[in-house]
């Protein structure tokens, strides 16, 4: 029978062997399901794009990459060729990069907003779950006016009373999104707190904060990362709409909703002014809800 | 000592005079203090009806219990599911709050304890759940399980918790190195030893064994059984065990409290209780056991039929609990609701039979001309 | 006796996961007589639920994959013939489960799922049409049904049974659903029924009450009855042979009272010893703990964990089922094919036992996790 670990470096190692371990069973429960790959591939392109975007993008300039977005309006609507591959805008700017470019904003909208509304949402949740009774009711309530309101109206009004900008919309955004995260919390944190683990837990002498960091939250984690994936794709679209609507990036910059926007006047003729960022944004919210699915599917086998 | 004395007579010595009223002990030994000294227990959750949520109705899970334990001994409280001995092991182990009654441990009142004391009393008294499935939180490494209660009461530095939790662990006959899995790798059996392990991590004196072995199979049982009864004897522990197998309390408890319906219907030695039960349900429950030897059939009472099921805690019936299943019932039984007597000693029973102060009571509910001498002992 | 209704013969059954392929059964033969209640006793793990599912024809496959054997249900195998199967499965064959709650849906009243199963268990595929009448409250032959579950619940000695025809199972006692389980089990004259472990859950009471009930319906109508169960307090009290099951085995097969008073096989005689008894209670339980299916030990399965182990046969010879007198089958290589009865329980004796003394102090590895 092994004793215990006679070295800080045996212990390390196993450790390192364990952990991956771990993770080899969680690649193994994830390649089962190819959509949830084709998700992950997906996903893991666009922030491979918007990583080395300068060094892709063959008009860096004309995303904005240094400055102010060049114009050429020489070369303006042209349709997609060698050279441009998805043709250019009315100021004669490669859509190819600013398509590229675009990714940057997209994935840092995602972040973004879902940072705030887990930040705020997450630890309400755990609060009104764990203590109940007035504070939870009170706390909860709270919550459901915001829920009561609809998203995109928050955001115009959000828009409209504040500049109408990147930054206020995603502001917006987190603003309505958070709810979401307080209730699904709640919602885990009450049936997780009737876990025998957590009476347990008590039973020994913990503190309610120990017992809310150490038992609860690890346990109501997993559906809140799978919505946080399935998410990403939704804060995008909102993102995207608010551009559309012209409340949210404004031209020059280019955010794919916004483009969108644009090209809607140029349509039928120019079609690829919106269609390949339309084509932009539906990849990546199909990307990140197949890598959603994929992630509920390793999450409910792994606790077993 | 006469049949009708009130419950809970002390029996001699100054030593039983000194402790809380009504102990109630061993036939056979002197009286000791006990341990753990509860009085009158009891715990009603309220039923809450109606749009403005004022509750109008309680369901009494322990309605009024006292029994003592004794250092070193096990005594087990048995009895069918909706009978509250989980709650009353739960509330005797402070993890919920008593609606009234006391709760004394070493000599001193922990009912109402809170906060800091309250987790003082925690290194004291340990719990041992049912499921061990459940017990353990599915995201923590075992080792980090069985070192929780050392972190939360601070006891060594990390070296030293480090080499505890592998102590413990061998003290439960588990590899150390199952310090690093995770709960889902473990069989139930090993499960629970890790509970068990958890549970001694703090030394307590008395511990709470809730079902230890109803999730597990039968031949984990035995091992997991005998695993307790060796620390039992090598640290000293005081058990309440709570469970619905009388096969196996009758092997491993000194006394045994069958309950029913939030109260003690019996409480008597281990050999006592199943050579003489003199409370009916305990028959029942007693003819319902299913045996494996054919031996065995000569111990259980004559085989009486079980009627009806466990009825709603929240509409208990009148007069006796137990009256609309009883073989023995007569016409007072629905009348008068009985009490814990003490019949010989340390041998309690709670049936009009041996009503105890209550015998004019129950000749005033006879039909006339019916005398309560003609009754007692009836069988049906 | 006019033979036997079941037959399963060398039933091999593996299973793929991320561990690997766990070969769990491993050429199970079981019947059942007509008329007869054969208990199917093992604990957690050993297979006897991926035997019952694969009579049932429930086994998830994949990754459930049954690699060899036959399930014959009055000579027909079922598992060549798909379309047998779900005639069986629906006409002649019923099941009980465990957990009464799962089983029964707690939006619909009593009546209206027993019903349904009346009305469409035989596999009788219905049309849009009916399905929605029967939401609809308007279904054929309503009266008749409902006549003849009243009729069966009273016999489940339900009180007031027109009455619990209209209530939701959420009203109803643990002990009451599990009686309108059997009934829903029983409303379409089965031939044939597969219990597993439909007491488990219950307070020993009200669990002898079910058995008391299950009793009756069976000699009341000849039928044929598999229980499954991990008790062998409850295999006593209902069956009339029992077969013990371990790791995907099944190794021994004897009447019920005889299995009790000379168990012959040594994990028989280990389970039997860790029941604590009114008797007493030696307990030391059965060292060691289920083998891994992924690399099942050769031989007979249970060697390592077994007191009479021999090296060299055990471990190296796979284990047939041994013939011993009339009644008696046991796979273990203490006995031989033919032998009589009394010498094989000279042997049980003598070998197949866990006497204290012998318990060993020594750890287990770490490798195989220790005991149980």
């Amino acid at each position: 029978m092994s004793d215990t670990e006679s070295t800080a470096g045996d212990a390390a190692e196993s450790t390192l062997a364990r952990r991956l371990g771990d993770l080899d069973r969680i690649v193994y429960r994830f390649r089962q399901n190819p959509m949830s790959v084709l998700g992950l591939g997906l996903i893991l392109s666009f922030v491979f794009i918007a990583v080395f975007a300068p060094w892709i993008a063959p008009f860096p300039h004309d995303a904005g990459y240094g400055g102010e977005p060049a114009v050429h309006f020489d070369q303006k609507f042209e349709p997609p060729s060698t050279e441009h591959l998805f043709g250019t805008d009315q100021a004669g700017r490669d859509i190819f990069s600013r398509v590229l470019f675009g990714t940057r904003l997209s994935l840092k909208i995602g972040v973004v907003v879902l940072a705030a509304a887990v930040s705020i949402g997450v630890p309400v949740g755990l609060v009104a779950g764990y203590l109940g009774g007035g504070v939870g009711m009170t706390l909860m309530r709270v919550t459901d006016v915001f829920l009561s309101v609809p998203p995109l109206v928050l955001a115009l009004s959000v828009s409209v009373a504040l500049e109408a900008s990147l930054t206020n919309s995603m502001l917006a955004i987190a603003a309505v999104w958070w709810p979401w995260y307080a209730r699904l919390t709640y919602g885990e944190v009450l049936s997780v707190k009737k876990e025998t683990y957590v009476e347990a837990s008590r039973g020994v002498g913990a503190t309610s904060t120990r017992t809310i960091f150490r038992d609860i939250l690890p346990n109501v984690l997993a559906p809140i990362t799978v919505k946080m994936s399935l998410d990403m794709g939704y804060a995008i679209l909102v993102a995207s709409a608010l551009g559309f609507l012209g409340l949210g990036a404004q031209p020059p910059t280019p955010e794919w909703g916004t483009m969108v926007s644009q090209g809607r006047d140029y349509m039928p003729g120019q079609w690829w002014y919106s269609t390949f960022p339309g084509l932009a944004i539906f990849l990546i919210v199909l990307g990140f809800n197949f890598l959603g699915d994929g992630l509920r599917d390793i999450f409910d086998v792994e606790v077993q | 000592m006469s049949a009708d004395t009130p419950d809970g007579t002390e029996l001699d010595s100054d030593a039983a005079n000194a402790t809380a009223d009504g102990a109630v002990h061993r036939a056979d030994e002197p009286a000791a203090e006990p341990l753990v000294s509860v009085r009158d227990l009891r715990k009603y959750y309220p039923v809450s009806e109606g749009v403005i949520r004022r509750s109008k109705s309680h369901v009494k899970a322990v309605d009024g219990v006292s029994f003592d334990v004794f250092p070193g001994e096990t005594f087990a409280v048995v009895g069918e599911s909706g009978c509250g001995k989980t709650t009353l092991g739960k509330t005797v182990a402070r993890l919920y709050g008593a609606t009234s009654g006391t709760i004394a441990f070493d000599g001193r009142d922990v009912t109402d304890l809170q906060g800091k004391e309250l987790r003082r009393l925690r290194r004291d008294v340990q719990v041992v759940y049912q499921d061990p499935s459940s017990s353990l939180n599915p995201r923590r490494r075992i080792g980090n399980i069985v070192k929780e209660p050392l972190d939360v009461h601070g006891v060594g530095t990390k070296a030293e918790r480090r080499d505890r939790v592998a102590e413990l662990l061998r003290k439960v006959d588990l590899p150390v190195e199952f310090r690093h899995r995770y709960p889902s790798a473990l069989s139930g059996g090993q499960k629970q030893r890790v509970a068990i392990a958890r549970a001694l991590a703090v030394e307590p004196k008395f511990v709470v064994l809730d079902e230890p072995t109803s999730a597990l199979d039968v031949s984990v049982q035995a091992k997991v059984i005998s695993l307790l009864d060796d620390l039992q004897d090598e640290l000293g522990l005081t058990y309440l065990l709570i469970s619905h197998d009388l096969s196996l309390v009758k092997n491993v408890a000194d006394r045994i409290g069958v309950m029913y319906l939030g109260n003690f219907m019996e409480v008597a030695d281990s050999e006592v209780l199943f050579e003489n039960p003199l409370n009916p349900y305990t028959e029942q429950l007693l003819s319902a056991i299913p045996v494996v030897e054919s031996h065995e059939q000569d111990l259980k009472p004559t085989a009486v039929e079980v009627q009806g099921e466990t009825p709603d805690p929240q509409n208990p019936p009148s007069g006796c609990p137990f009256n609309p299943r009883c073989h023995r019932r007569f016409e007072a039984c629905d009348a008068v609701e009985p009490e814990l007597v003490e019949v010989e000693p340390g041998h309690l029973t709670r049936c009009l039979h041996d009503p105890g102060e209550k015998r004019e009571e129950v000749t005033a509910a006879l039909p006339d001309g019916v005398s309560f001498a003609e009754r007692r002992g009836r069988r049906d | 006796m006019s033979g036997n209704i079941l037959e399963v013969d060398d039933l091999t059954v593996s299973f793929d996961t991320y561990e690997g392929r766990h070969h769990v059964l491993d050429g199970v033969d079981l019947t059942v007589g007509e008329g007869e209640t054969v208990a199917l006793v093992g604990e957690t793990g050993c297979g006897k639920s991926v035997t019952a599912r694969s009579i049932m024809g429930t086994l998830p496959r994949p990754p459930g994959d049954i690699t060899a054997g036959q399930i014959r249900y009055r000579g027909t195998d079922l598992l060549t013939d798909a379309d047998a199967h779900e005639r069986v499965k629906g006409d002649e064959m019923s099941m009980i489960f465990q957990d009464p709650m799962t089983y029964l849906s707690p939006v619909y009243p009593v009546g209206s799922m027993m019903a349904d199963v009346a009305t469409y268990s035989g596999g009788k595929s219905a049309s849009w049409w009916e399905v929605l009448k029967n939401l609809l409250g308007r279904r054929d032959n309503r009266e008749e049904i409902r006549e003849r579950s009243a009729e069966l619940l009273e016999r489940m000695r339900i009180p007031d049974p027109e009455g619990t025809l209209d209530r939701y199972p959420v009203e109803l006692s643990g002990g009451m659903r599990q009686r309108v389980i059997v009934a829903m089990a029983l409303i379409n004259d089965p031939e044939f029924l597969i219990a597993d472990e439909p007491t488990t859950a219950l307070d020993v009471t009200v669990q002898n009450q079910i058995l008391d009930l299950l009793r009756e319906r069976v000699e009341e109508r000849n039928l044929s009855m598999l229980y499954i169960t991990h008790n062998l307090g409850v295999a006593r009290e209902i069956a009339d042979r029992i077969c013990i099951m371990y790791a995907g085995e099944i190794v021994e097969v004897g009447r019920t009272e005889e299995i009790f008073d000379a168990p012959l096989h040594p994990y028989t005689r280990g389970l039997l010893d860790s029941i604590p008894k009114l008797t007493g209670f030696d307990g030391t339980g059965i060292d060691g703990q289920i083998p891994d299916y992924t690399d099942p030990p050769s031989g007979c399965r249970f060697h390592p964990r077994c007191p009479a182990a021999m090296e060299g046969t055990c471990d190296v010879e796979p284990v047939e089922d041994y013939q011993i007198g009339d009644d008696r089958t046991v796979a273990c290589h203490l006995y031989e094919d033919g032998m009589e009865f009394e010498d094989a329980a000279a042997i049980a004796a003598d070998e197949a036992t866990y006497s204290d003394d012998e318990e060993d102090t020594v750890p287990a590895e770490a490798g195989t996790g220790g005991n149980q």
